[in-house]
């Protein structure tokens, strides 16, 4: 399905109230289901826009022929002020969810990556520029959305982008990230939106909203996830931060648990072997246990991979080089033991293999997995974030206030009244000296800019709201 | 010849999962120069939890997320591969392996040019295994640059070293884990071009012609290196440790072998792009690739100063959808 379709363009019989400043709310719900950069094959979902418009003086049309103040789902009502129009709709005639896949553009040229499908990075050419392929314009479904926008009025004004607008996640308390304690709907921190002029040849600028969003990797990291509530359930638990500590098999020196492998849980495959019992504490630095029906005991010890030292267990304690939490080697009613006890969490090696659990729930069902290596973490700040897309012809390109196109940013504390970038979107004019409104039509396009740092795996699949909002002067 | 016996199990742990083959091997290897061993390996059955875009395989019939070269069973039978896996010290192009007939020298054995060699059995003397994998959308699958291969001690060389060598101590002392230098892996890549992977060419075991002491240094550099008769690179063993000799057939001369990599970079032309999946049959795309794992015994690291080695080695899968034309 696609929304660039062009519409004539022809007034309506109505007259409008002439003020000097109108606010124009343009509120879309998009339901983006984001994959990022380092995932494939999954089908992004967008499903659906739907529109508000408000406005005395000023009014919005998605086709150029029914003009409304408001636009939204589901109604179609009669062209009066404050009353609803025409939803926006991306889903298909048969309700599937439109798909969406990243790319990386300057609002009018895109280009589609091949990437790693297990790092996310860009697979290069021998000269180190990128594999992929350009997003054609007539090829562009289920890579970014475009949607035209009529204004009309009944004086000559220009029309802006106000920091009223905003990318906002669904719902930051759903899709919890399997990465860490926050809702991949964040996302929408590497939303893009462009506006474009009618014939989509030239880029008035590009809109990044959540300058202030931030996904943060810590190197660091060991979190546990509560598999009945599923992934992410639970919050993150700090068992060894600052400290990329491993698990290791002390006789083989194999590491079964690695930053490779973070995210995945450590787990004995086979559940006839995977029942462990304790045997001894062998060593200062490791402990042993003991795999049920096999005779054979395994030892594991804790490397430090910032040091590259085996961590010490003095008096049953694991003390991390740096800000870790301990662990001592508890044993415990229901579990085959060693417990390793962190806080308020506890380490075992349980039917499922290493778990982790709250020690409130020592002797219960098994139900947390422990997750190590890196982890995420998502907050708002000030660092500073660069801009950036890839031209198929010049590489890796940067976008501020002064590149051409131009990129303006918002955050969640910009001004409600300003002008976003202070730079017109559009300028309403006649077309004929005998019109009787004022009119405008601009394309706005929607993206997610892989470049961007939190289009990344911990975010894949999010959901984000966009309310655009515009004042004409 | 001095024969070794009653060693201990050796023990070799290999993950295989989606994009991540892991191979974690525990091995304890003797250079050729001073016997062959028959060295136990054991695995623990262990896997790493797989994504679901590539599926791998032993067989071609049994499919999963993860693969665990413990259950690598020889063709037409139920023995596991892993069960009968010596590690024997081997030379070759990293397709063909010989075991080449030894004489024992003051400190070192001398491979005897003019003896009986034989054969090296695959999954005997070294490691071999073909991957096979699939699926549902076109992939163009490389070795991965996460691959590695790394000694077990932390500390290789100075007194703290881990798994020391009894061959020197104090501050000139030395891990035998260092032997990881001398480990080898061999695959074919989607052009039909055999390469030949040198995890660990900065590792360098110096032994001086006439001299019983070793020296260790983990961080040599691309050149050649001397054997203290002042003939620099004046024999095969004493050469540049970034590349890789072998005896090639006729057993007479040794060879360096031109397709060696001693890192792992990829780019979209890459010799280490392991297979093409954009054959269609049935309902995935195919592909598969066959590796090779052994020690040289003509890397300097081949010593008996390194008898007892252990090292892990990961082999890590990259995958790249293949899109458009391609």
């Amino acid at each position: 399905m696609k929304f660039n379709d062009r519409v004539t363009r022809r007034s309506t019989g109505l007259m409008l109230a002439k003020i000097s400043i109108v606010a124009l709310v343009l509120v879309l719900v998009c339901g983006f289901s984001i994959w990022s950069w380092l995932t494939t094959f999954g089908k992004g979902k967008a499903s659906g826009i739907s529109a508000v418009a408000k406005g005395d003086g000023v009014q919005v049309s998605w086709d150029g022929v029914d003009f409304y103040n408001a636009l939204t789902a589901p109604s179609n009502e009669a062209v009066v002020e404050n009353e609803v129009g025409l939803a926006k709709a991306l889903s298909g005639a048969d309700g599937t969810p439109a798909a969406l896949k990243l790319i990386t553009g300057n609002g009018l040229h895109f280009f589609e990556p091949t990437l790693n499908l297990r790092t996310g990075a860009v697979l290069p050419t021998a000269d180190h520029q990128w594999t992929g392929t350009v997003v054609e314009e007539n090829d562009h479904a289920g890579r970014f959305i475009d949607f035209d926008l009529y204004f009309r009025g009944t004086a000559e004004k220009d029309v802006y982008l106000t920091g009223k607008s905003a990318v906002l996640p669904k719902d930051e308390t759903a899709r919890i990230s399997d990465y860490g304690a926050f809702s991949r709907d964040n996302i929408a921190s590497a939303a893009r939106v462009a506006f474009l002029n009618d014939e989509m040849t030239a880029c008035s600028f590009i809109w990044a909203p959540n300058d202030d969003g931030h996904l943060v990797r810590s190197d660091g990291f060991k979190r546990v996830a509560n598999a009945s509530s599923g992934q992410g359930g639970v919050p993150s638990v700090p068992i060894a931060d600052a400290t990329d500590c491993v698990l290791v098999d002390a006789a083989h020196g194999v590491a079964i648990s690695t930053g490779e492998n973070r995210f995945k849980a450590v787990r004995f495959s086979d559940a006839a072997k995977s029942t462990v019992e304790t045997d001894a504490v062998s060593m200062a630095e490791q402990f042993t246990v003991q795999k049920k029906g096999e005779g054979n005991t395994a030892t594991y010890k804790f490397l430090s991979r910032k040091t590259g030292q085996y961590l010490a267990i003095a008096d049953g304690n694991v003390v991390f080089n740096d800000a870790g939490s301990d662990f001592s080697l508890e044993y415990a009613q229901g579990y085959d033991g060693p417990i390793l006890l962190s806080g308020a969490y506890v380490l075992t090696f349980g039917n499922a293999g290493v778990e982790a659990a709250d020690k409130s729930l020592l002797g219960s069902v098994s139900a947390f997995t422990v997750y190590t290596g890196s982890g995420y973490t998502f907050q708002k700040d000030s660092t500073t974030q660069v801009y950036q897309y890839y031209d198929a012809s010049n590489g890796l390109q940067t976008l501020n206030a002064e590149s051409e196109p131009k990129l303006f940013t918002s955050t969640s504390t910009t001004s409600k009244t300003e002008r976003i970038g202070n730079t017109k979107i559009a300028t309403l004019t006649k077309a004929n000296a005998s019109d009787d409104y004022y009119t405008a039509h601009i394309v706005v396009r929607v993206w997610v800019e892989g470049t961007d740092r939190e289009a990344a795996l911990p975010l894949a699949d999010g959901i984000f709201n966009m309310s655009l909002c515009f004042t004409a002067i | 010849m001095k024969r070794i016996s009653n060693r201990s199990a050796r023990k070799l742990i290999v993950f295989v999962n989606l994009f991540l083959i892991f191979a974690l091997m525990v091995v304890s290897v003797y250079s050729w120069f001073v016997s062959r061993l028959e060295n136990q390996v054991d695995a623990y059955d262990i896997t790493v939890a797989a994504d679901d875009a590539l599926e791998l395989s032993f067989d071609g019939v049994v499919w999963g997320g993860s693969l665990n070269l413990a259950d690598l069973k020889a063709v037409g039978g139920n023995t596991k591969v892993l069960d009968s896996m010596r590690f024997t010290e081997v030379t070759g192009d990293g397709e063909t392996f010989l075991i080449p007939q030894l004489t024992q020298q003051s400190n070192y054995a001398a491979v005897d040019t003019d003896g009986t060699w034989r054969a090296a059995t695959a999954n005997e003397d070294y490691l071999e295994f073909t991957v096979h994998m699939r699926s549902k959308n076109p992939l163009n699958v490389y070795l991965s640059a996460a691959s590695a291969a790394s000694p077990v001690a932390s500390v290789l060389t100075g007194a703290g070293c881990g798994n020391p060598s009894s061959y020197s101590t104090g501050a000139d002392a030395f891990s035998k884990d260092l032997i990881v230098g001398a480990l080898r892996v061999s695959f074919e890549n989607a052009a039909n071009s055999r390469y030949i992977w040198i995890p660990k060419p900065q590792y360098h075991l110096n032994n001086f012609v006439g001299s019983s002491s070793y020296s260790a240094d983990i961080n040599a550099t691309d050149a050649k290196y001397t054997d203290g008769t002042g003939n620099v690179g004046a024999s095969f063993f004493w050469n540049n440790p970034f590349q890789h000799y072998y005896y090639n057939n006729t057993q007479h001369t040794t060879e360096t072998y031109s397709n060696t990599l001693t890192s792992l970079t990829q780019d979209a032309s890459d010799s280490t792009q392991l297979a093409a999946l954009n054959a269609k049959v049935g309902d995935y795309y195919t592909g598969d690739v066959t590796f090779r794992i052994w020690i040289e015994g003509c890397d300097t690291e081949a010593r008996r100063a390194l008898m007892g080695g252990s090292f892990n080695l990961s082999l890590v899968f990259d995958s790249y959808a293949i899109t458009g034309n391609g």
